[in-house]
């Protein structure tokens, strides 16, 4: 017969909802001063030691529900867990034995199994297996997926991981941990080599980090998120300056900087061809800067703003993009009678440029 | 050295009764004895020492910081030179010649007892509690506390603070106090106002300062009154709540800490809690403008685990931001935290500059470690000495603003969750702060 909890376990239960774990505690304590006998406010007890990381305290608690009671799922489930923190993995495979003969069909169960065979390189298939099952019988249970994610983590199947967090999110899209995940494959994604696309993967990582932050604002890994997101941020930014330098070549070619074609000496370039140079370089920025631009998130552009405000390096990219579109501007525009002055802005423009470029590239690299 | 008594300039014994002569004599053979030096010290008070009191009141808190008898002495001590303002009409020159030299007694105790500020600030009013420590207490829920009852406040016992009073009289008090007005843009005597920002920053003593200026009941719905609601009946509880409001209207319901009782609904756990919510919003709804005159007030440090319902048109869909206090309300805030404590020419211009940012708590610690570093000075050197300018500067260096955690997680929040430009008006205090 099950019997409702009492009144001061049931607050303790919504205070730990809460996270005000110290409250609960001493809920909990005044309760099983009243009555020591009270199962399930030992229980929520271990629950308590357990949000804190006291693993001796949760053992503690759950020795006396099992003195109370030696068949309570509730205590092996906890005792599972406390054992295998405490770096005694064969009391935890044991406790998550008793689990299985307890409920063999509950995926608490097998999540359990999971985390204890976690302990021993030879089992992590096994841990995958497990957890695998414990998916099966609850497929709707954020937990079990975190189970399978962290078993595929451990066997390196990336596959498995990111179907773990992708169905995380379907079950919650507010889920943070699954969004710091999602944040990480798209930066990953982003990190890649590949030439086609960057800005788009970059983008697509800033907006996963924002998602991530905006869930929980206040978590311990928001610092590292704003850090990365920073990164992914700089990247775009980065990515300007090909741009400009683009707008740099289509100038110098339209105002004839450098001696090529049929007819190497005629100076100044056709005021046509200088125009269409212009509108050309006005499509460069367009589609590839401001467009973009536009399409991001207000908290990444935001973001972006205040990188620019904080780091000094981020306003070097920003006016080095600046200086040189202003010169290709200059180059294209103005109708030089001789080649001197705009090859010496073509290169002042250029060379700074791209050492800066090559050196960003080689910090990088080391 | 502690066991030696102090000596104040006019002198021991120049002029003293034979009692307070006698007393001296017994203190000084027996240093260590509180009660004689307490009563040593009232000797000397009434007798118009007002500095020797002081002395020997600072000796004894000294042995005995908490020591209730020795403040209240230091306090009364220090409140005023009680015998210069008491002191008889200014008497003929000829008088004066003959008998007490009241011009010279002025300036000797002038000297021993030094202005307390620097600069005496212009602040009439009351001393606020915009610090948030003016807690309205464990009223329970169904506690109504009538319109002008003892100490009932009012927006004008807020220090500071002027932009939220402008907003609040904007959004809020406004509307309600004009009726016709209100007639002619067919608004309703109903709403709710969400406060939000750092903890410590007054939001709770704003909220009763609001009911104070509407005239208005107030029922203060506590984190323990909702922990009664989140198990067995929770609906109806609620629904008694806001039944007692109706009956009493017009009535301010104050919910506080909202971010426990309207949490998030996808992210609990707990069915009493979700119950809760959802008839939180049934009650906020109402049918048939049941809820004429019922204001509703929230105050919560983290909006962002509110139940985003809550937020919606019709229930708490103005929302207003209290940041730290600003300079006034910090001046104010540090005069009240002073105000029983024996400090001399505090510069608080200085000192406000240098505490931007603090909360109203931060500030009562500020003046708790500044008490504590001359009371250890004074210990240490045996001679008492009262707080200065630098032991507040020097206390407000070694304290970073409590709040600062608070402002790093706002700051994700109003840059990427500001759908419906809920923190606009967080977004911008950050931009204007370059908190970004």
């Amino acid at each position: 017969m099950t019997t409702a909890p009492h009144r001061l376990v049931e607050q303790a239960t919504a205070l730990m909802d809460l996270k005000r774990i110290d409250e609960a505690r001493a809920l909990l304590a005044r309760r099983l001063a009243e009555d020591p006998t009270d199962i399930v406010a030992w229980l929520r007890l271990a629950s308590c030691h357990e949000e804190v990381r006291d693993y001796q305290e949760v053992l503690n608690a759950t020795n006396q529900v099992l003195a109370l009671n030696p068949e309570e799922y509730g205590a092996y489930l906890r005792r599972t867990y406390a054992f295998r923190r405490l770096g005694r993995p064969d009391e935890s495979l044991a406790a998550a034995h008793e689990m299985l003969r307890l409920e063999p069909e509950s995926w608490q169960s097998h999540v359990g199994l999971s985390e204890a065979l976690g302990a021993w390189q030879p089992r992590w298939p096994e841990a995958l297996e497990a957890a695998a099952t414990g998916v099966r019988l609850g497929p709707d249970q954020i937990a079990a997926h975190y189970a399978l994610w962290k078993a595929a983590l451990m066997n390196g199947r990336v596959d498995l991981q990111r179907q773990a967090v992708a169905e995380s999110l379907r079950i919650d899209p507010h889920n943070a941990w699954a969004l710091d995940q999602r944040a990480k494959y798209a930066e990953m994604d982003a990190a890649g080599p590949r030439l086609t696309g960057a800005g788009a993967r970059l983008s697509a990582a800033a907006e996963a980090l924002t998602d991530a932050l905006a869930a929980a604002p206040q978590a311990p890994q928001a610092d590292r998120q704003r850090k990365h997101l920073d990164v992914a941020v700089f990247r775009m930014l980065r990515g300007t300056r090909w741009l400009t330098l683009l707008c740099l070549v289509i100038a110098a070619l339209a105002a004839r900087v450098f001696p090529t074609g049929s007819d190497p000496t005629a100076l100044p370039g056709p005021l046509a061809t200088r125009l269409y140079g212009l509108a050309l370089m006005s499509a460069v920025w367009g589609f590839g800067a401001w467009r973009r631009y536009r399409g991001l998130r207000a908290g990444v552009r935001m973001s972006l703003w205040s990188l620019v405000r904080r780091v000094g390096w981020a306003r070097l990219v920003v006016w080095q993009s600046v200086g040189c579109t202003l010169v290709a501007v200059v180059v294209v525009l103005v109708p030089w009678s001789e080649r001197t002055v705009p090859q010496v802005l073509f290169w002042v423009a250029l060379v700074p440029t791209l050492l800066t470029i090559w050196f960003e590239r080689a910090a990088t690299r080391s | 050295m502690l066991d030696q008594p102090t000596n104040t300039p006019a002198g021991p014994g120049a002029g003293e009764s034979p009692l307070i002569a006698s007393l001296r004599t017994a203190v000084a053979a027996a240093p260590q004895d509180i009660p004689l030096r307490l009563h040593l010290a009232e000797l000397l008070l009434g007798a118009g020492s007002a500095d020797a009191a002081v002395a020997e009141a600072a000796l004894v808190l000294s042995q005995a910081p908490g020591d209730a008898q020795a403040r209240a002495l230091m306090a009364r001590a220090m409140a005023a030179p009680v015998p210069m303002e008491q002191a008889p009409p200014a008497a003929p020159a000829e008088q004066q010649s003959g008998g007490f030299d009241w011009e010279a007694a002025a300036r000797e105790v002038g000297d021993a007892v030094p202005p307390r500020f620097a600069a005496e600030p212009d602040v009439k009013e009351a001393p606020l509690t915009a610090d948030g420590s003016g807690d309205p207490g464990e009223a329970p829920a169904y506690d109504v506390d009538a319109p002008g009852a003892p100490g009932a406040v009012r927006l004008a016992d807020v220090g500071g603070m002027q932009e939220v009073k402008d907003r609040l009289e904007a959004a809020f008090l406004a509307p309600m106090r004009n009726p016709e007005l209100r007639k002619l843009y067919g608004k309703s005597l109903r709403g709710g106002l969400l406060l939000y920002g750092p903890p410590g920053c007054g939001k709770t003593f704003i909220a009763r300062a609001v009911a104070g200026e509407l005239g208005a009941n107030f029922i203060n719905v506590s984190i323990n009154d909702v922990l009664d609601m989140w198990v067995g009946n929770s609906e109806r509880n609620m629904h008694e709540v806001f039944e007692t409001a109706r009956r009493q209207a017009p009535c301010v319901i104050f919910l506080d800490e909202l971010d426990a009782l309207g949490a998030k609904r996808s992210r609990t756990q707990h069915n009493g809690m979700r119950n809760t919510v959802n008839q939180l919003l049934t009650e906020l709804d109402g049918v048939n403008d049941v809820n004429d005159g019922v204001f509703v007030l929230a105050a919560t440090n983290v909006p962002w685990d509110v139940d985003i319902a809550l937020r919606r048109p019709g229930r708490l869909d103005r929302t207003l931001l209290v940041l730290p206090p600003d300079g006034p309300a910090r001046e104010a805030i540090l005069h009240y935290h002073l105000r029983e404590r024996p400090i001399e020419s505090v510069d608080l211009a200085k000192l406000v500059k240098a505490t931007d940012g603090f909360s109203g708590a931060d500030l009562a610690h500020v003046c708790e470690s500044a008490a504590e570093s001359a009371l250890l000075d004074s210990a240490r050197t045996g001679t008492v000495r009262m707080i200065n300018t630098r032991d507040l500067l020097g206390a407000a260096k070694a304290i970073r603003p409590s709040t600062e955690p608070w402002f790093a997680a706002a700051r994700n929040v109003a840059m990427f969750a500001n759908e419906g430009g809920m923190y606009d008006e967080l977004l911008a205090y950050l931009k204007k702060a370059r908190k970004l």
